[in-house]
């Protein structure tokens, strides 16, 4: 499974090179649990494996996971377990678990159930580009399926039933991931972030080995869940979105008219760098690559194919270059590995 | 990554703050956010969620004049609203009714409003619905009996007990 997935770039991030990629990509993931077992913070190991076989079996019978592998997460290395977080497909707080828990993952990484995180269940569906509508569409489907045999907690009054009451309700969280270099270089992501936080949207930072903002990429997701329904939720965030591309597609404008020097002398002093550095710690060259978008994006600079950039991204995080090298590495000798990488590819 | 606190416990809160224009990281523990209040400028964020929840019961307590101190505690799983408060974290589908009180405090402060709106599952009708499924069935089932239809009884008492089980295991809190 993790030699197939080395050799192949996940799908959502397969683009169109001509396009202008302000949006990467859209995620949803609803929470949603057994109405027969505690919650997993609460239950036993036995009950935590009887919820890897109930939803092992119910996966199974759907057209999304039907013979997928079951991943037990006490099987996998720690390099193991970071590279799926790297891709998107598990959570942070899933590898750090000591209990039993499992992931299951599509063939094409579309869609995958962690099972036993904060709540039994925790499915997702990553498409790329700003297609939360589609997302929902096929996660909503999938999750009708599961339901067939699986006994959800619900409520009429509270909906789904979840461990945190923050995700109550619905138990959908929708996020999308944008690139949002000019509003971050014009100092204007703080009042996007204040105005879109009034109507209970989150604006976070991502990409990195902690949760810090790296490469200009965004996280948007809603924190509402419970009161809007699902439709709603995910309309409104396409809208929010919209906005906040208008207005990133605005600034680049302003300055390529105002500052085209300033933009050429930037993505060019990125391109030599990524191109003749020995040593690049993920920051920098996180960075580095996020000019060498923006130099695509806005025709400036033509060097570079922004599908070979939007493959380094995802190739150059720690877990990515060891999967890669075949063998654990230093820091230093990732920091090293790192520059060959993206000297080759350039 | 560690508290830049106290420079002992591991970080689990992560925000980003924008002060005039330039944004800061900060990596804090929990007893440390607490300890200082801590108040980010994005609303919403775990910290604040936090505080929320905090708040809601606090409120809660004082309003029962010190009820809290009670610690009222789960019947199904056993996690007192203590732990709750602690962790964040409720323990099982039973909590809901268990705190319903203290709940109701929190949702409010968290959410956009205490009802659900959105999907339901197939196999739980709606409530107005199964009741009325129910107590249609319970008619036919007494006719059953009268006409001495014993097979048609059969299956009216277990569609009966099919849909109170769904109603009774899924609480109506």
């Amino acid at each position: 499974m993790f030699e197939k997935m080395i050799h192949h770039k996940p799908p959502w991030l397969i683009t169109p090179p001509s396009k202008k990629n302000i949006a990467i990509s859209s995620r949803i993931r609803l929470a949603r649990n057994m109405s027969d077992i505690p919650f997993p913070g609460r239950c036993t190991d036995e009950h935590r494996k009887e919820v890897i076989i109930r939803v092992s079996k119910a996966a199974d019978k759907t057209t999304l996971l039907k013979d997928a592998e079951v991943l037990m997460l006490d099987s996998l290395s720690q390099i193991d377990k970071q590279f799926l977080v790297e891709r998107h497909l598990v959570s942070p707080e899933f590898i750090q678990q000591n209990s039993p828990s499992a992931v299951i993952i599509s063939n094409d990484e579309t869609c995958s159930i962690m099972i036993n995180e904060e709540d039994h269940i925790r499915m997702q569906i990553l498409r790329s580009e700003l297609n939360i509508e589609e997302a929902w569409e096929m996660i909503n489907k999938f999750d009708s399926e599961l339901e067939k045999s699986l006994p959800y907690a619900f409520s009429s009054k509270y909906g789904y039933l979840t461990a945190c009451p923050t995700n109550v309700g619905t138990g959908l969280r929708a996020s999308v991931m944008l690139h949002l270099p000019a509003l971050v270089h014009e100092h204007k992501i703080g009042s996007v972030m204040s105005a879109v936080g009034k109507i209970g949207i989150a604006v976070r930072g991502l990409y990195g080995e902690s949760s810090d903002s790296k490469g200009n990429m965004f996280q948007i997701s809603n924190q509402i869940t419970l009161g809007q329904n699902e439709k709603n939720i995910v309309n409104q965030l396409h809208q929010i979105v919209l906005r906040i591309i208008e207005h990133e597609n605005k600034l680049r404008d302003t300055l390529v008219v105002n500052k085209p020097h300033q933009i050429k002398n930037d993505v060019g002093r990125a391109y030599g760098t990524l191109k003749y550095a020995e040593i690049l710690t993920s920051e920098e060259a996180t960075n580095l690559l996020s000019s060498l978008l923006i130099g695509a994006d806005l025709k400036v600079f033509n060097e570079v194919d922004r599908a070979i950039v939007n493959e380094l991204l995802i190739n150059i995080q720690p877990a990515h270059l060891q999967k890669i090298k075949g063998k654990e590495l230093t820091a230093e000798e990732r920091d090293i590995y790192r520059a060959k990488i993206i000297r080759n590819r350039l | 990554m560690i508290c830049s606190f106290c420079n002992e416990n591991e970080a689990t809160i992560h925000f980003t703050e924008v002060i005039s224009g330039k944004m800061e990281e900060t990596h804090i523990c929990e007893e440390c956010a607490q300890k200082k209040g801590i108040e980010t400028s994005i609303p919403f964020s775990f910290g604040d969620i936090l505080s929320a929840i905090t708040k809601g019961i606090e409120n809660l307590g004082q309003l029962e004049g010190g009820n809290f101190l009670e610690n009222p505690e789960c019947s199904s799983c056993g996690l007192t609203l203590k732990d709750f408060i602690k962790q964040g974290r409720l323990g099982c589908p039973k909590c809901y009714e268990s705190f319903n009180d203290a709940l109701k405090d929190i949702i409010k402060n968290v959410q956009k409003s205490p009802n659900h709106t959105g999907k339901f599952p197939k196999f739980f009708p709606r409530d107005e619905d199964s009741k009325r499924r129910i107590k249609e069935l319970e008619e036919k089932l007494s006719q059953a009996v009268e006409k001495e239809h014993y097979e048609d009884c059969a299956v009216y008492r277990d569609e009966i007990k099919r849909l109170k089980h769904i109603t009774e295991n899924n609480q109506n809190v």
